[in-house]
């Protein structure tokens, strides 16, 4: 994923400027791209369109649950025995997406951990791969369904390596406008590897959260605001990776 | 006044007009704003200071620091207040328990990678980051700061390549403030990110040290930086100021306010002065930074007086050399007759002091023989725009370029010449005005960055009149006349004449096409485009005046406005780029020799007796010498003696080798002014003069804006110029006395219609006033005039038949010489010579094209000789591709370069400003100086060398 992918950031680089996130208001439906209304979609919500047109909006609501409506190709990646696109209704569970579809893990080992939602998107623990596969319900637990892209990890991950991961990829991907994300995902880089090589490692955590804390709501686009969400689903469901006890969870 | 340093109120974002007007509450209070107005700024309108460090008034908002995060009732989130326009009924909430732990999250972040040496830090007192760090309340970096963190810029090496500011990369919080104020408030987008993510650092051009870049040195970027990663280097030697007052640039026409920052008498640094209505906050490189000219060791402040020009100065008291003066004078007059001397008004001094050098050489040498700089100038302009609208003066103000369609610039390279109205202009364009320069040569507005000319009518030199008619020829063919317009506002008979004139297939674009060089059907295009506005602007300059048909041209200007309708309201109108700074108050002040202050001729006897009654005595009826006359008459013999203040006419007056001699013929020559310019090497009497930091009174830029002028340290000869003039006019036997200048502007407004209403009390109230300002007009005088009708009654319209310049290329001279402007250095340079803008050019050269170069065998850098009839000198030359084929180009801001040895006596009809931009040339590949040169700089070291010895080194200031 590059930095230009992000809609605001899109817009400016088609314009010839330098591709940083432009800030909303104005959205760009109503000024984007050259001041004019803009539409920005991905490829996965083009590819809806031809069955709505067909078959007609009632036909497409049909399919799904709750305000998720129609279907999904999730992706499926990562340590997976079948891995593939999986087209299906909104509602399904993980747990089904993984060893119905999936197969289970490729290495054979337990499964400890799937990112659900792309690079951005949460870490989900077995004790919530019953949940159905909907844009609310992964919400309230603190997820991402995203546009459905699923990576699987076995119990070798070591989930503090993959939230220094996670804040790694954001220091590279920053387009260095915001500070948050600017200095945020590089100091976040720095502040795993000190809790996980132990120094000042309490206030480190409380740090990571206040930092974590920071972007979600300080951000100004999604890079930095969603980049949290990798790094405190790991810290919550995985604390012994990074060798604190098990701590109150904290939403994201 | 004096008023201690503290920081403007900033608004965080700019204001936004409207209509319609929005109510909402922040933090429990209502208040009321216009519709697009900012949460942050209706805060501050409120009374309360959202935290921010990556806005600033000056600019769009950007959203970057993250700093100034609201929360509003009913949505979720915390949107940034600078981006977030200001709804009906919205509940804001400034400060909560969530925005300050993420505020502080922000800052610790910030700080996390900051060299912290607040104490030490040039920024310390007036540091944004430093401010909001306190405003946050953060206590601890948990990151740790610099290396302790982990990665970091804090050793980041210094660029201090640009002689008036520093930039240090090691501070830089990345909140884009500068690139974003070289792009929005300058135009020149110098500036840019370089890098990605945490990298990302303040670039000039690709990383490259400023002087180097693109970088005009306009310090708008140092004024936005929120900490001292650019910061002026004076305030790094010198420490935060502790006062400032507000005073008016002594630079170019545009005369932007100012704040001069001090400790005690020191100017530390000047600030652009955010309520200066001509600049609103900004300035280019000479206002905001060359003025150390004013302590420079070359200052003299001493009086002198010498016999002949061969004898050593000798340095006097100041009664001693004004007893002098005033002998040697009246003995003259005795001899030759009162009209036997004269004296030269300056365009730099302030409008009283211009006004009481001409009472004193009508009331006290008892002649009308005055004159000032505008003659070589602007006085086309003068005639042209009397003539046909009856006000001698632009018609509007800088800000209502914001309101045109349609721009023209004629014979003007604002860019360089008034970079600061040049910002206002490039904003319209890239917000979608259009665009026509007519210039022989490709100026920067033709092709710049977001800024490209929709049409550059690159016509031949001396050929501007035939392009004005052609225009005219097509707006009245093609039926794009303001008929209504027209009908209403101007005069019938002369419309109509104009009108079968430029008719005539001989004033067609076709039929000049040979003549101008410019394709018929570029002329048409242009010329419709005019027509068609609705608003359309014409901005011209120098190269309109300085003209054999200068006065005609203006006049063709004039008609091609009123035949379009476009004179009377915001966004149009005839726009004179007025060069000095004072030379439209100059002008006002009844410098000329046939005119009385407020433009009255001398002959009409109800004026004179206002005049003869105020001032005492007996005014002569008779208009008296011009400049240009004053030479002839002394190469006669009739005239003998000169009073010259702050104007130095052997460097910028044409023919140089026609005024040595004529200077050479006279009697007694009295200079006053801060250097040894050149007319004070042919002066008898020096009576050293005063900076404009070193006096009070009032600047007329060009927008007819009176602005106050106010005295920053105490003049360094003792007396400020207009006490000098009181002095000298005591010494003839004339009796003056004022205490202040405020009393000199209550005589001038009591005897002059146009500034009756003009008072210190209202400037000081309202900043500044334009005249007319008078009972008739709004308070603060008139922004744009010919509202309702024009000043004369009717417009009255002439017929422009163009005539060739004498100045034709021929055999011997094949090439055409023009004339014009850069940047960095002022006019005749004796200020800006004497500061570091040297470092952007040292030297005057000779732009030449490719295409002359190579037939001469002349290679870039090469020393070449260019002669006219008038003479010869040696320049270096640069070969450019702004110059068409057949025309060469300089400047003449060094004394040395002898550009005007070449320039001609051919002068404008009526009013003898001399051509300037026409002369026919040779050039070719020399080795060495030319004559005049060689004997200059003999003359010159040999006039230095009469100075008194003094502890300081004198140096001639010669460029390279």
């Amino acid at each position: 994923m590059c930095a230009v992918k992000k809609p605001p950031c899109l817009l400016e680089s088609i314009e010839g400027k330098r591709g940083t996130v432009r800030p909303k208001p104005p959205i760009p439906a109503l000024e984007g791209l050259f001041g004019k209304p803009t539409v920005i979609n991905n490829v996965i919500t083009l590819a809806s369109v031809p069955v709505i047109m067909a078959k007609g909006a009632s036909f497409y609501k049909d399919y799904g649950v709750g305000r998720s409506q129609g279907t999904l190709p999730f992706q499926i990646a990562g340590n997976i025995l079948r891995g593939g696109l999986v087209e299906k209704a909104f509602g399904l569970t993980l747990r089904e997406l993984l060893f119905d579809f999936g197969g289970g893990s490729r290495t054979g080992r337990p499964i400890k951990a799937v990112q659900v939602g792309g690079p951005l998107g949460a870490y989900v623990p077995e004790s919530q791969w019953d949940l159905p596969l909907d844009y609310e319900a992964y919400a309230a637990v603190g997820a991402v369904v995203g546009h459905g892209g699923i990576v699987v990890h076995d119990d070798t991950a070591d989930m503090a390596k993959l939230a220094r991961y996670a804040m790694e990829f954001c220091a590279l991907e920053s387009c260095g406008k915001c500070t948050p994300c600017r200095i945020g995902s590089t100091r976040g880089v720095e502040v795993i590897d000190r809790i996980t090589s132990n120094q000042n490692k309490e206030q480190q955590v409380h740090l990571l959260r206040d930092l974590c804390n920071t972007m979600v709501n300080g951000s100004l686009c999604a890079m930095g605001g969603k980049t949290p969400f990798p790094v405190l689903s790991a810290l919550n469901h995985y604390p012994a990776d990074f060798g604190i006890e098990a701590l109150e969870t904290e939403k994201a | 006044m004096l008023n201690p340093s503290k920081p403007d109120l900033d608004y965080g974002t700019p204001a936004r007009e409207s209509d319609v007007w929005v109510d909402l509450t922040i933090d429990g209070y209502t208040v009321s704003v216009p519709k697009g107005t900012s949460l942050m700024r209706a805060a501050v309108d409120a009374g309360i200071q959202v935290p921010k460090l990556c806005a600033t008034d000056s600019l769009e908002p950007f959203g970057s620091c993250r700093l100034c995060l609201v929360e509003i009732d009913g949505r979720k989130g915390t949107p940034a207040s600078c981006t977030t326009p200001a709804e009906a009924g919205m509940v804001v909430h400034t400060q909560t328990p969530k925005l300050q732990e993420l505020r502080k999250g922000v800052m610790e972040l910030y700080i996390s990678d900051h060299p912290l040496d607040c104490l030490t830090c040039s920024a310390n007192g007036n540091c944004e980051l430093q401010t909001q760090a306190g405003v946050v309340g953060l206590r601890n970096v948990r990151y740790g700061v610099g290396a302790e963190a982990g990665a970091h810029h804090c050793d980041l090496k210094k660029d201090e390549s640009n002689p008036y500011f520093t930039y240090d990369a090691s501070k830089c919080i990345v909140c884009n403030r500068c690139v974003r104020a070289c792009e929005e408030t300058q135009g020149t987008f110098a500036l840019t990110i370089s890098g990605r993510g945490f990298e990302s650092r303040v670039s000039a051009g690709q990383d490259q040290p400023f002087m180097e870049s693109d970088c005009v040195s306009c310090g708008a970027c140092v004024q936005a930086c929120p900490t001292a990663t650019l910061q002026e280097k004076t305030v790094i030697e010198l420490g935060q100021p502790e006062h400032s007052l507000i005073t008016t640039c002594a630079y170019c026409g545009v005369g932007c306010g100012f704040k001069a920052e001090m400790k005690g008498n020191t100017v530390v640094r000047m600030v652009p002065w955010k309520d200066g209505k001509a600049n609103e906050g900004h300035s280019c490189v000479k206002g905001r930074f060359a003025w150390g000219y004013a302590t420079h060791q070359d200052r003299i402040t001493t009086p002198m007086i010498r016999d002949k020009i061969t004898d050593p100065w000798k340095v006097v008291s100041w009664d001693e050399a004004l007893t002098y003066a005033a002998t040697r004078i009246q003995k003259i007059q005795a001899e030759h007759g009162k009209d036997s001397v004269g004296g030269i008004t300056s365009s730099r001094c302030t409008n009283e002091e211009t006004y009481l050098v001409q009472k004193l050489i009508r009331a006290a040498f008892g002649t009308n023989n005055v004159d000032t700089c505008a003659r070589v100038c602007h006085s086309p302009t003068g005639y042209g725009l009397g003539q046909t609208l009856g006000t001698s003066a632009g018609t509007q103000t800088f800000k209502s370029v914001s309101q045109a369609d349609v721009i023209m610039v004629i014979g003007a390279n604002p860019s360089d010449a008034h970079p600061v109205f040049a910002s206002r202009m490039k904003r319209r364009i890239r917000a979608g005005a259009r665009l026509i320069v007519i210039d022989p040569r490709k100026i920067d507005l033709v092709d710049s960055v977001h800024v490209k000319a929709d049409h550059h009518l690159a016509l031949k030199p001396g050929t501007n009149v035939a392009m004005i008619t052609a225009m005219a020829h097509v707006v009245v063919t093609e039926g794009l006349i303001a008929d209504s317009y027209v009908k209403e506002r101007c005069d019938d008979k002369s419309f109509n004449e104009w009108r079968d004139f430029v008719s005539k297939p001989e004033n067609s674009p076709e039929a000049f096409e040979s003549v101008t060089g410019v394709p018929a059907s570029e002329v048409r295009a242009a010329a419709r485009l005019y027509a068609s506005g609705p608003n359309s602007a014409i901005y011209y300059g120098l190269g309109v005046t300085e003209h054999a048909q200068g006065s005609t041209m203006v006049l063709g200007i004039a008609n091609l406005a009123m035949a379009c309708g476009m004179v009377g309201r915001e966004g149009v109108g005839i726009n004179p780029l007025r060069g000095q700074n004072n030379v439209q108050g100059s002008c006002d002040m009844g410098s000329f020799p046939h005119e009385l202050p407020g433009y009255r001729h001398i002959s009409d006897t109800t004026t004179r007796s206002l005049f003869e009654a105020a001032w005492g005595v007996t005014l002569s009826p008779e208009p008296g010498l011009r400049i240009p006359n004053m030479f002839e008459a002394a190469l006669d013999g009739s005239f003998k003696g000169l009073y010259c203040q702050g104007e130095d006419i052997v460097q910028s007056d044409p023919n140089t080798q026609h005024v040595e001699a004529a200077l050479s013929a006279m009697d007694c020559i009295v200079v006053q002014d801060i250097f040894l310019n050149e007319t004070a090497k042919f002066a008898h009497v020096f009576l050293p003069g005063s900076s404009f930091l070193e006096k009070d009174g009032t600047f007329t830029n060009a927008e007819r804006r009176i602005s106050r002028v106010r005295q920053a340290m105490p003049p360094m000869a003792g007396f400020a110029d207009w006490e000098v003039t009181l002095k000298f006019a005591n010494a003839l036997g004339y009796a003056m006395h004022y205490d202040h200048p405020e009393q000199i502007m209550q005589e001038i407004a009591d005897l002059t219609p146009s500034f009756r209403g003009v008072s210190y009390e209202k400037i000081e109230r309202l900043g500044s006033v334009q005249w007319p300002c008078n009972e008739n007009t709004e308070e603060a005088g008139t922004p744009i005039m010919h509202i309702d009708k024009f000043v004369r009654g009717k417009g009255k319209f002439f017929n422009t038949q163009y005539i060739a310049s004498d100045e034709k290329v021929t055999q011997k001279f094949p090439l055409l010489l023009t004339t014009g402007r850069i940047l960095s250095q002022y006019n005749v340079g004796a200020q800006t010579r004497r500061t570091p803008n040297n470092q952007w050019h040292s030297e005057d050269v000779l732009e030449i094209h490719p295409h002359d170069a190579q037939e001469r065998g002349i290679q870039d850098k090469d020393w070449v000789g260019i002669e006219s009839r008038a003479g010869r000198t040696v320049l270096r030359a640069e070969v450019s591709e702004r110059m068409q084929p057949g025309v060469v180009y300089t400047t003449f801001h060094f004394p040395e370069s002898g550009a005007n040895v070449i320039t001609t006596d051919s002068s404008d009809w009526a009013t003898n400003c001399p051509e300037y931009k026409v002369t026919a040339v040779q050039v070719v590949a020399v080795s060495q100086p030319s004559e005049w040169q060689s004997r200059y700089v003999k003359f010159s070291k040999q006039q230095v060398g009469l100075l008194p010895k003094t502890d300081r080194q004198r140096t001639e200031v010669i460029g390279k």
